[in-house]
């Protein structure tokens, strides 16, 4: 079984942000890059898929600017067999369509199985619409057996409910929130990382060219900034007991 | 034909709340643009929901009968599709939800148009609707523009809008014709599952009890997760506090932790770090309690009190007998 999971690499950038000089993008140069929570439960979901399988591949493919290196290599230190990536300067604040153009190129090329995305959720939905590949979202758990054309997913619903689907293979399943329970890298997984395929494409590299990417952008950055500070919280006084009075009463106002 | 198009949603409990709020964006984006509001409603019974969604400043909703039951992606993109290309709407407005983001991407992919998820406001400038929208984890907001497209998508996040109240106008309510039939549908439906129990999950909680670095050491992290768990809550812990080794990493809220929406968050302690917030922002009610008066939390809240965080919490569930339970 072959299953590509595509992440996107975050800045770990704390809470100073500089802005490029254009204000259309932020500066980035020397910080960590690190996968999302639900990213991290998207690797999981393939790590699970290949060991219930009793083997295959798992390819972690990613869109990002040329330095940025770390939340792939989390991925392979975690378990996944090798890394694709598209860096390209040209390629920082892609659009949701954008990112989905340029990775349904790559995910051509490797044609897997199942093609796994958490954070990225949208520019997921469009890649499956370029490849014409079914769809499923939000999805706590994935069942596949090697052979059969078909995955069976629980898709995961408010209340704690799911709804089970079957979906024709090869497919697209975005991985919800809190799906999996991420594994830790063991230290001789991130040894290990560092030794296993890592392929870099630039933009060119990929069959997607400039203009087709381009004519395919959904939406263009026009500016950057912060956002306005909020207008600030109706603030409670009194004792202790006072306080918590109010704050139960607000509480079972708002849950029942 | 020109406009704006709202796409409603309901299920089986009726009408989304955020569909009103989508009305209230599109009756503003319909006047400052001067194109007529049409608001689409796909359902097994959609005339059900016409009058409703008959809001004064709508001049047509548009039914469409889905030939199944439950949600599929293919099926409900295949018709919102169709109408876009029959309609040639400039703005079409959706809610942030799971299932249009299971299909809005799709469509928009599929039709070449402009597509922006999770905005918090659309207006109109110079012929052409400029979007904003929070990124890089609410720390920033993105100005953003469509040259080219004539028809843009846009998912809006829910409580960007205050909603209208429903129905009251003199809508047409149209019927469109649409070749759509069950077999679009591109996955099958197996059946629903129930939860299979156990630990109130963050993720799915209605109310969340979150700590930060106000809290100090193991038995204060052990005597408030056994006080969240009186009321019924679920617990969370700051990032803060988890670099300080207290805590497990699956309950960390923020950037690169989760994103949750419970209705009410109870924040003790915590400072308030712009990327924690980040995290807890879709909250329907933020309340921080915190001994300083100048954390950024209280710019976040709706209900703040400067208070000792351990006096307030063993205080309160005196205060909570539940309406079921009285």
């Amino acid at each position: 079984m072959k299953i590509v999971v595509a992440v996107e690499q975050v800045p770990d950038i704390g809470d100073d942000i500089s802005l490029a000089a254009d204000r259309r993008s932020i500066l980035t140069e020397g910080a960590d890059w690190d996968l999302s929570y639900r990213d991290l439960c998207a690797v999981e979901a393939a790590l699970e898929l290949r060991e219930a399988a009793g083997g295959g591949e798992v390819v972690v493919v990613s869109v990002s600017e040329p330095e940025a290196r770390g939340g792939v290599l989390t991925a392979l230190a975690l378990g996944a067999d090798r890394a694709v990536v598209v860096a390209d300067d040209a390629l920082a604040e892609l659009d949701d369509l954008a990112v989905g153009r340029v990775l349904s190129s790559v995910v051509e090329r490797e044609a897997p199985d199942l093609v796994l995305f958490g954070r990225m959720e949208a520019a997921g939905v469009a890649l499956a619409a370029f490849l014409g590949l079914p769809r499923v979202t939000s999805v706590r758990r994935v069942d596949h057996e090697p052979g059969r054309a078909i995955a069976t997913v629980e898709r995961a619903l408010p209340g704690g409910r799911a709804e089970r689907i079957e979906v024709p293979t090869p497919a697209l399943i975005t991985v919800a929130a809190d799906a999996y329970r991420p594994r830790y890298a063991t230290l001789s997984g991130i040894r290990l990382a560092w030794r296993k395929p890592f392929e870099i494409l630039t933009l060119e590299e990929t069959s997607t060219g400039a203009d087709a990417l381009d004519a395919v952008r959904g939406a263009r950055v026009r500016a950057l900034a912060r956002p306005p500070r909020p207008s600030g919280a109706e603030m409670i006084e009194g004792s202790p007991d006072e306080i918590a009075e109010r704050i139960a009463d607000i509480i079972k106002s708002r849950v029942s | 034909m020109a406009g704006v198009l709202v796409l409603a949603e309901a299920d089986a409990g009726g009408l989304h709340a955020t569909s009103f709020e989508l009305i209230a964006a599109g009756l503003e984006l319909a006047k400052s643009s001067c194109d007529p509001l049409r608001v689409l409603i796909v359902d097994p019974d959609p005339s059900r929901h016409g009058a409703a969604l008959s809001v004064p400043g709508v001049e047509e909703v548009l039914t469409i009968t889905s030939p199944v039951e439950h949600f599929e992606p293919h099926l409900a993109g295949a018709a919102v599709r169709a109408l876009i290309e029959a309609e040639r709407p400039h703005v079409v407005l959706a809610a942030d939800s799971a299932e249009v983001i299971a299909y809005a991407p799709a469509v928009a992919a599929e039709l070449g148009l402009g597509f922006v998820s999770g905005a918090t406001a659309v207006a109109w400038e110079d012929g052409g609707p400029v979007v904003t929208r929070p990124v890089h984890g609410d720390r920033l907001v993105a100005e953003l523009d469509f040259p080219g497209k004539r028809t843009v998508l846009v998912t809006v996040r829910s409580g960007a809008y205050a909603p209208v109240a429903s129905g009251g106008g003199s809508a047409v309510v149209r019927e469109p014709v649409l070749a759509l039939d069950a077999s679009l549908s591109a996955t099958t439906h197996l059946g629903y599952s129930q939860d299979t129990g156990g630990e109130l999950e963050l993720g799915r909680a209605p109310f969340v009890v979150a700590i930060g670095r106000g809290v100090e050491d193991a038995p204060g992290v052990a005597e408030l997760e056994g006080i969240a768990r009186t009321l019924g809550a679920a617990f969370s812990v700051s990032g803060g506090l988890l670099d300080g080794g207290l805590g497990s990493a699956a309950r960390k809220v923020g950037v690169s932790g989760k994103t949750i929406e419970p209705k009410v968050y109870l924040a003790l302690g915590i400072s308030g770090a712009p990327q924690h917030v980040s995290g807890v922002r879709k909250a329907g009610t933020i309340i921080a309690v915190n001994t300083d008066p100048e954390a950024p939390i209280f710019g976040a809240a709706h209900y703040g009190a400067v208070a000792d965080l351990f006096e307030v919490a063993r205080a309160l569930p005196r205060y909570f007998s539940w309406p079921s339970d009285s």
